[in-house]
């Protein structure tokens, strides 16, 4: 197979939402001896962005979108691992932590931004529903990421919004770190309020807000 | 991981009314909760209230709730309502401030929202106070308390305790689930009913259970929705909502249990046609199917936003449900073949004394609705349903006095939320 074949059949694969090919074309590409770094990006991450381009639209429904996102994981896992290997960076747009305040376990919402910042070309790393504040603390030291999204759905745990910023200033973490916060109550006053560098009202305000945290980096 | 026997489940079926009473405050009117009997209301912890005065959508207060109560207490067809976080009260009072609000407010039932097992006990105290000590509240119970369980098949310890609390008081149980169809629940609205299904009888056996010898009655409850596919938003006024309460009336009467959840409801954040449709979609399938509580009133944006003009509106729309209910009798006199001979061609109706007998009983009479001629329409000014709404809504608020609670009880009332702070 050409590489041009095969990184357009990775991102049919995706498109398709089906794992098993996006799995078995990862393989083929290591085979191949092409860039990992280049497979993940024109292939499998240009499938998911096309996605989500039309589910931006309206097009494409929200299942869908996440079922192409997890076809896109299962090949890049794959990948990852080869990346890993070589010592390649993979050019991510950047590393998002996303997590789910503690006494919360809304977890919708935030699951859709994680899905829209992957197909923006984030790298996600999801920590799930009702995180201690310690843990967003360590978490954040573990991986460095660009910037830290904050999920609360109600307004008896948007102080914890609050409570996470306050503990990264103490563990001297906080200008390492962009953060952004999200869920229902949570208003562009309370992000000020509460020193928070961005807010996103819904995933698609959520992905301007953190590309244009990126480029402000 | 809990499994509850088939047995255990028919036990506890066993035990429970198909109908139940519960009653206004001050006597005048009980609502027969199960069978036939349709009733419209509201429930509901929103924190949001769009402005009947700017259209604007604010913050909710202490001062939006009293007087939400105080329409939903004038307006003939609703009649249970229990509506609004008020922002401004401390978190922990916030609960018992809005039942506190709504009891003085208004007569009519409250559906009493709390979270934690404490909470609960000084809301049982309260309704206490009102209807005269706790065995009163027990044999004439004046609200109903609501358990909202978290799919999937999750029991929140804390839900789980207040469920408890509530029970062995002895109020009245309405325990909904609202799996969404797409999130956490199955795609399929049968697969979503299968779950809701679980997790209310789930709740029956609880309820039953911690009540002892003398269970209080349950009510099965469904606010059952779905994703919106595109977004991944929250849709209740959709189609499959409308099939999701009528399905679940269904399955409530399977079991000889009264049934209860969301309908007359909107995901339209503003007054307007999508708004009107789906209102009274959401009203007219569950209400056909049976549901007997039906709850949505004044609400806005799904169950996010209140709004008093809404509630105007609803009451409207409920009552032209009540009138198709109420269906229509065919006998001798109706049928009325002695008038139409007696008028023969070319006479009329309208002076008849059969048409001032029956004029009434059988054709309703709205309150909003225009039904006036274009002419007249423009010569009033050509006024939207909104603002008429607006107008009744102030005028309402300038003229109705509610019956207040007694001295002593609202003394009591107070001293029971300072000792529950005290403790909390
Ligand atoms: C679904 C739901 C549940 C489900 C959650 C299922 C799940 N796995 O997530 C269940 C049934 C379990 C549940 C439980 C409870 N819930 Co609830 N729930 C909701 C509901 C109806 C919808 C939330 C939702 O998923 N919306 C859809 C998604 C797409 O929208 P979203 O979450 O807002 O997310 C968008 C944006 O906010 C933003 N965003 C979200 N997160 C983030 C993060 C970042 C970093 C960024 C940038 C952006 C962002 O982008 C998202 C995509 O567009 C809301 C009502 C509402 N109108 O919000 C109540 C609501 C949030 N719940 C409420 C309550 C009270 C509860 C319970 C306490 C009820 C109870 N008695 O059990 C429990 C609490 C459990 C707990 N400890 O957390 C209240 C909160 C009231 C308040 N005081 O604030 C609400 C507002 C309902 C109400 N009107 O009363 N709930």
């Amino acid at each position: 197979m050409e590489k041009e074949e095969l990184l357009k059949r990775m991102e049919e694969a995706v498109k398709a939402y089906d794992e098993e090919e996006a799995r078995r074309l990862a393989e083929e590409a290591i085979r191949m001896g092409l860039d990992p770094v280049e497979a993940l990006e024109k292939g499998l991450a240009k499938g998911l962005r096309e996605v989500g381009d039309r589910f931006g639209r309206g097009e494409a429904f929200i299942t869908e979108l996440i079922a192409a996102a997890q076809a896109m994981e299962a090949g890049a896992e794959i990948l990852n691992r080869e990346i890993e290997r070589r010592g390649a960076a993979r050019e991510a747009v950047g590393r998002f932590l996303i997590g789910t305040v503690e006494g919360d376990i809304h977890s919708i919402g935030k699951n859709i931004v994680a899905t829209m910042l992957k197909a923006a070309g984030f790298e996600v790393i999801d920590i799930g529903v009702d995180v201690p504040t310690q843990t967003f603390v360590e978490k954040v030291r573990e991986f460095k990421p660009d910037i830290l999204g904050l999920s609360a759905l109600m307004t008896t745990t948007m102080m914890k919004q609050k409570e996470v910023i306050e503990a990264l200033k103490e563990a001297g973490l906080r200008d390492q770190v962009k953060v952004i916060i999200g869920g229902a109550p949570v208003t562009e006053e309370w992000a000020r309020e509460i020193g928070a560098d961005a807010v996103g009202l819904d995933a698609a305000s959520a992905v301007e807000a953190s590309l244009r945290l990126i480029g402000a980096k | 991981m809990a499994r509850i026997s088939e047995s255990l489940v028919d036990e506890c079926l066993r035990k429970m009314p198909r109908e139940f009473e519960v009653y206004y405050r001050d006597g005048s009117k009980r609502l027969r909760i199960g069978g036939d009997a349709i009733y419209f209301g509201s429930v509901g912890r929103m924190v949001r209230i769009r402005d009947p005065e700017t259209g604007e959508i604010r913050r909710l207060t202490l001062q939006d709730v009293e007087e939400l109560a105080r329409l939903a207490d004038a307006l003939e067809h609703v009649d249970f309502f229990t509506v609004g976080e008020p922002l401004d009260v401390p978190l922990e009072l916030r609960g018992l401030q809005l039942l506190y609000a709504t009891l003085r407010n208004s007569v009519k039932p409250p559906i009493v929202e709390l979270f934690t097992a404490w909470e609960v006990r000084a809301g049982f105290e309260m309704l206490s106070a009102v209807a005269g000590g706790p065995e009163e509240l027990r044999c004439r119970p004046i609200g109903i308390y609501i358990s909202v369980l978290n799919s999937p098949l999750y029991f929140d310890p804390r839900i789980v305790e207040a469920l408890i609390e509530a029970s062995r008081c002895g109020l009245p149980i309405w325990a909904e689930s609202g799996p969404i169809a797409g999130a956490n629940s199955p795609i399929t609205l049968a697969g979503t009913l299968t779950l809701n299904n679980a997790e209310v009888l789930g709740a029956l056996v609880v309820s039953t259970l911690a009540g002892g010898d003398e269970p209080p009655p349950f009510i099965y409850g469904t606010w059952a929705r779905s994703i919106d596919l595109r977004s991944g938003d929250i849709s209740l006024g959709n189609p499959e909502f409308s099939l999701l309460k009528a399905c679940t009336a269904q399955i409530a009467r399977f079991y000889g249990l009264p049934s209860g959840g969301g309908g007359i409801i909107t995901d339209s954040k503003t007054i307007d046609e999508q708004s009107g449709y789906e209102k009274l979609h959401t009203a007219l399938i569950p209400a056909l199917a049976g549901l007997n509580l039906i709850s949505g009133m004044g609400l806005l944006a799904a169950d996010a936003i209140a709004s008093p003009e809404q509630l105007i509106i609803d009451d409207e729309v409920a009552a032209l449900t009540k009138r198709i209910l109420r269906g229509l009798r065919v006998d001798e006199e109706r049928i009325a073949l002695e008038e139409i001979k007696e008028v023969r061609w070319r006479g009329d109706f309208l002076g008849r004394r059969h048409t001032l007998r029956y004029g009434r009983e059988e054709h309703w009479v709205p309150r909003l609705s225009d039904r006036s001629r274009p002419e007249a329409w423009e010569r009033h000014g050509a006024p939207s349903l909104n603002y008429k709404a607006g107008e009744e809504v102030r005028r309402l608020l300038r003229e109705h006095q509610p019956k207040p609670l007694p001295r002593d009880v609202e003394d009591e009332i107070k001293r029971i939320m300072k000792s529950y702070l005290r403790e909390a």
